[in-house]
């Protein structure tokens, strides 16, 4: 069914300007590609109009906050809430000629601007809860487990574009409490220059800051935010560490940290600060945590670490912090985790897949047809799926067949036969896939560039089905409440529902045109501005 | 001389009758301090070369009861390491730290700063710091027996390459008491060219060994002040070349370059005495149950035996057999067994020497002497080769190498030996106090080399960098585990590894791999803020 929102379009002109800090007419009117999934609900980023829209099955609804610009919609949700940046403005001038007409932000003279902005949470039902004020130049946020905290902060890698008014410190994080209220919900705690990362522990207890040179750790257990160690990472001023990848031990006792170029591994120790280097095998390319699975007093977690430039392996022991090494024929740069098992693969070109048994120290090897641009492990980790694209080639037989076209791989990895299950020639370049599992079916979905039919493929039995769409599709993922959501390349806006029991599909489109030229009304002339 | 020179780490020193530390020109943290020839020259002289005696067993390099104390001299910090725990904890001394010795108590550490001109006593728990200003131009340093004194001076065998380069005033004569643990600070002038600071056995008195005189510091005083006493009467006596004081502090026994005597000082009475000890006496020794004193005289071929606390009974005079050269003697533990050798010669010949039967059994090796250890237990031997080959060694055979080592067990009636071939220079050595295990490390090679004595086998343990200097903890009265061996290594960070050896009453076998744990880095923890 198809069930199509056409809202009017009321345009001021042509090569109308929307506004220093938001996008210009001829930009798209919503990014696809970034989706919030709760309930039985999408939302999505209309970024021409900076509003959002909830998109159900039975329609599109338009959420706007008053008088601001949703700049942001950040995509990590806090389960039945997710959180916008929305961006107030105001037109102020010592001379009432400046300012006088003036209605909508574009009015106002980009000089006579002052914005501010705040964080707002979303509910799941559209409803708009909570608002925190931010500074402008906050661009990124991360939250605790539980939900509690925000960290805000900027992120230099994110661009900035808002306009700063007053002094900005880039070295401090804010420090969120969404249960409190009045001034206690924001503290600011300097971490250092470019806070990069940001990871909380999983009681929720304590935040890693990572930054240029240092990581600072901020306790959170009393409920009132304040800074603890910091650890610098280099005694040489001249010299700079970029901290990359950053976990914590799953006891919550040390935060391991690679960084760009370096061949260590960072043990911090948290409580009792220390710092230990540990000597790896090569430069991390990628880094993820082997669980402690068992509920014994033995810590038998490890940090699993690849190097692009290495072919080598390394199990880093959070116990003892002794390194563990398994050669491979190929450096790797990415890692999926299936419980204990670990699955290794390349962004880079290589053909090579392993699975790795850190328990048993068995090692698989397999072999793709083409290099891959995405693995995926089905749910139970029986399979992994590989969208890979073509690379090329003159001959003329079988294997030219593959390397001319991007595939999707099967490989069954739950058997530790090293073997391919299939390997399907796609029209086009895989986007995405999720899966959707019975207890007779295990489906992949796969989407395809600029194909705009949904591919379905029953892995237990190797029988696919063409889903047709509307448009060539964007995105998919799984909604919290079942069934699957595929976002399209369609200017106006189109989310696909899909069922893959009943092979059901729904569409809603039209909704990014909403508010368009209407422009952002200027905040009342308050502090609050609301 | 034996010198190594290693820029990185000065590592503690703790011993357990006299405490002494000089910069790595005497390499004692490695275990192979020689005797200091200071100027002398045998062949200016007309005299055979002189002996270098290695008293390693003397100068255990240890650390305290649970820590390891690492001194950062290009951060002006010292690191404190809790060898079990590996706890580091890291504290801001003077400028330039290069010298570090911790109590027989392990109450405190004294850490001489080098370019700082100071001391710092660090709280061995609570690492507070008192730091105190001592005279210019020093380079050694010597703790009294009780750990309540140490005494600092100039030392021309430990002049290095990288001290900073002599300006202003500089006197040779100069000597710095300091107490702990409140740092009082005494200072004096002696004579010229202070060799050494001697303690008696219960610390109350210091002998400062200068060229041509004693000088005797009473550390009881409220005021210290030394007190002079010639090693002859003539304008320009023999230089005093080695000094043992009798167990009472009575007495000083003074062997002296080119002398065929030696000079018996009555330190209360202030009076000298020469007493004979046959022709060119190269060693002189108290026994371990310091009740004899033990000179060796190599050109005639005697071992002579005083006691102690009473030069006026006649020495005892054991006749070598006329094959063995010897020059030096050293004990085991009980005193029952001496052996002895000669590092000057180009012999291979040793004597294991029953001193309660006063049986000599003279025995080859494959290899000249250049140093050697009895272990704690007095059943096994270390024997450090010289490069020099055997007059019996064909040239290009097996034995024509540079470096070897020999293990050998010291039961006459089932003599066991094991020589082995080594890579590289031995530039450090250590004894575990149970005298099970031994430990050396080679120049430019990555690994500790452990010695198991029981068997006279060895294990080589691959490091991560290259090794610097290696120590073992002391053994703990009551605790029946072998205490662990530590190597510090070359890193820009610092890094420094711990190694447990197999552990079980039945020994190597029941769990068959050691455990290395190492810390890279600690530097880093210096400038952690908490």
């Amino acid at each position: 069914m198809l069930r199509t929102i056409l809202l009017s379009l009321a345009l001021s002109g042509c090569g109308w300007s929307y506004g220093s800090n938001h996008t210009s007419w001829g930009d798209p009117l919503w990014e696809p590609t970034r989706v919030v999934a709760l309930d039985d609900a999408v939302f999505v980023h209309l970024t021409h109009s900076g509003k959002l829209a909830r998109v159900t099955q039975n329609g599109a609804d338009l959420i706007a906050l008053e008088d601001a610009f949703i700049d942001v919609m950040f995509e990590q949700s806090l389960g039945d809430s997710l959180v916008v940046k929305a961006v107030y403005t105001r037109c102020e001038s010592d001379d009432p000629r400046d300012t006088r007409g003036v209605k909508t932000v574009d009015d106002c003279p980009t000089q006579h601007r002052v914005e501010r902005s705040e964080l707002a949470i979303i509910g799941a039902d559209g409803a708009i809860g909570q608002r925190i004020p931010i500074g402008n130049h906050h661009n990124a946020l991360g939250f605790s487990k539980d939900g509690r905290w925000a960290v805000a902060w900027f992120d230099p890698t994110l661009g900035f574009d808002a306009e700063a008014s007053g002094v900005v410190d880039l070295t401090s994080v804010l420090i969120l409490d969404l249960q409190a209220t009045g001034a206690d919900i924001a503290t600011s705690v300097s971490v250092g220059f470019g806070a990069d990362s940001i990871l909380f522990s999983e009681d929720s207890s304590r935040a890693i800051v990572l930054s240029k040179d240092a990581v600072v750790t901020i306790d959170l257990s009393s409920g009132t935010p304040q800074r603890g160690a910091r650890y610098s990472l280099t005694l040489d001023p001249d010299q700079s560490i970029d901290p990359v990848g950053v976990q914590l031990t799953q006891d919550g006792a040390y935060a391991v940290i690679t960084a760009a170029g370096q061949d260590d591994l960072y043990a911090l120790r948290l409580e009792n600060p220390a710092i230990n280097l540990v000597n790896l095998s090569g430069t991390p390319s990628a880094m993820s945590l082997l669980p402690d699975l068992n509920d014994d007093a033995f810590v038998d977690d490890a940090s699993v670490i690849v190097h692009a430039n290495s072919p080598r392996v390394d199990f880093v022991d959070h116990d003892t912090f002794d390194v563990e090494t398994y050669d491979l024929d190929e450096g790797m740069d990415a890692i999926l985790m299936s419980g204990r098992q670990a699955l290794l693969w390349s962004r880079s070109g290589k053909k090579d897949v392993y699975t790795i048994d850190h328990d048993t120290g068995e090692l698989t090897e397999f072999r793709l047809e083409n290099p891959p641009v995405d693995v995926q492990l089905t749910p139970g980790g029986e399979f992994a799926v590989v969208l890979s694209r073509p690379e090329g080639s003159l001959n003329s037989d079988l294997q030219a067949l593959y390397d001319r076209s991007p595939v999707l791989e099967i490989l069954e990895v739950g058997s530790g036969r090293g073997r391919s299950a299939s390997a399907k020639l796609l029209d086009g370049l895989g986007l995405g896939v999720a899966f959707s599992k019975t207890e007779s079916r295990l489906d992949v979905l796969v989407l395809q560039q600029d194909e705009d039919y949904l591919y379905q493929l029953d892995i237990y039995t190797d029988q696919a089905t063409e889903v047709a769409m509307k448009a060539p599709p964007a995105r998919i993922g799984t909604l919290p409440d079942g069934g699957f959501w595929i976002t399209h390349e369609a200017g106006l806006g189109l989310v696909s529902f899909y069922d893959p029991e009943t092979g059901a599909i729904t569409e809603v489109g039209g909704f990014a045109a909403a508010g368009l030229g209407i422009g952002t009304p200027l905040a009342a002339n308050t502090e609050e501005g609301q | 001389m034996y010198t190594t020179l290693r820029p990185l780490l000065a590592v503690a020193t703790l011993f357990s009758a006299c405490a002494e530390s000089e910069f790595a020109a005497r390499d004692d943290a490695n275990g192979f301090g020689s005797e200091e020839p200071g100027d002398w020259d045998a062949d200016q002289d007309g005299e055979s070369p002189p002996e270098g005696e290695d008293d390693f067993l003397a100068l255990p390099p240890s650390g305290t009861d649970v820590y390891v104390f690492v001194a950062n001299p290009e951060r002006d910090t010292v690191t404190r390491i809790d060898a079990f725990s590996l706890d580091v904890k890291t504290v801001e001394v003077g400028a330039d730290p290069r010298l570090v010795l911790v109590t027989p108590d392990y109450s405190y550490a004294a850490v001489f700063n080098r370019a700082g001109d100071s001391v710092s006593i660090v709280n061995a728990e609570s690492l507070e710091v008192t730091t105190t200003q001592v005279r210019d131009n020093f380079n050694a340093m010597r703790m009294s027996p009780d750990g309540a004194w140490v005494g600092l001076f100039h030392s021309e065998a430990a002049v290095r390459p990288d001290d900073p380069p002599a300006n202003g005033i500089q006197s040779f004569n100069e000597v710095s008491f300091v107490s702990i643990p409140d740092g009082l600070h005494f200072a004096m002038s002696a004579s010229f060219n202070i060799r050494d600071i001697q303690y008696s056995k219960d610390g109350k008195l210091a002998v400062i060994v200068a060229d041509e005189a004693l000088w005797l510091v009473d550390l009881t005083e409220d005021f210290l002040s030394p007190q002079r006493i010639d090693v002859g009467t003539e304008l320009d006596p023999p230089k005093a070349e080695e000094v043992v004081l009798s167990p009472s502090g009575e007495f000083a026994y003074v062997r002296q370059f080119g002398a065929s005597d030696l000079l018996v000082v009555d330190l209360e009475e202030r009076t000298r005495t020469r007493i004979p000890a046959g022709e060119n006496p190269t060693d002189l020794d108290l026994s371990p149950d310091g009740l004899s004193a033990v000179a060796v005289a190599r050109s005639s071929g005697e071992v002579w035996i005083y006691t102690a606390d009473d030069p006026t009974v006649p020495p005892r005079v054991l006749e070598l057999p006329p094959e063995l050269v010897a020059g030096s003697v050293v004990f085991d533990s009980t005193g029952d067994t001496g052996v002895l050798y000669t590092t000057s010669a180009s012999s291979n010949l040793y004597a294991i020497w029953d001193t309660t039967t006063d049986a000599v059994v003279v025995q080859d090796l494959v290899k000249p002497v250049r140093s050697m250890a009895v272990t704690p237990t007095g059943e096994s031997l270390l024997v450090l080769h010289s490069q020099e080959r055997a007059p019996d060694t064909k040239p290009g055979s097996t034995w024509d190498t540079d470096w070897a080592m020999t293990l050998l067990s010291l039961d006459t009636d089932n003599l066991r030996e094991n020589p082995v071939v080594l890579p590289a220079e031995p530039i450090g050595f250590a004894n575990s106090g149970d005298g099970e295990h031994g430990y050396f490390i080679m120049d430019g090679q990555p690994s500790m080399v452990e010695i198991d004595y029981r068997t006279l086998l060895y294990d080589e343990i691959r490091l991560k960098s290259l090794p610097a200097y290696v120590g073992v903890m002391p053994v703990l009265e009551g605790d029946p585990d072998t205490p662990p061996a530590w190597v510090s290594q070359e890193h820009p960070l610092g890094r420094i590894s711990f190694y447990h050896p197999p552990e079980g009453p039945a020994g190597p076998g029941e769990d068959l791999t050691g455990r290395l744990e190492t810390i890279t880095g600690f530097e880093l923890n210096s400038k952690i803020e908490e």
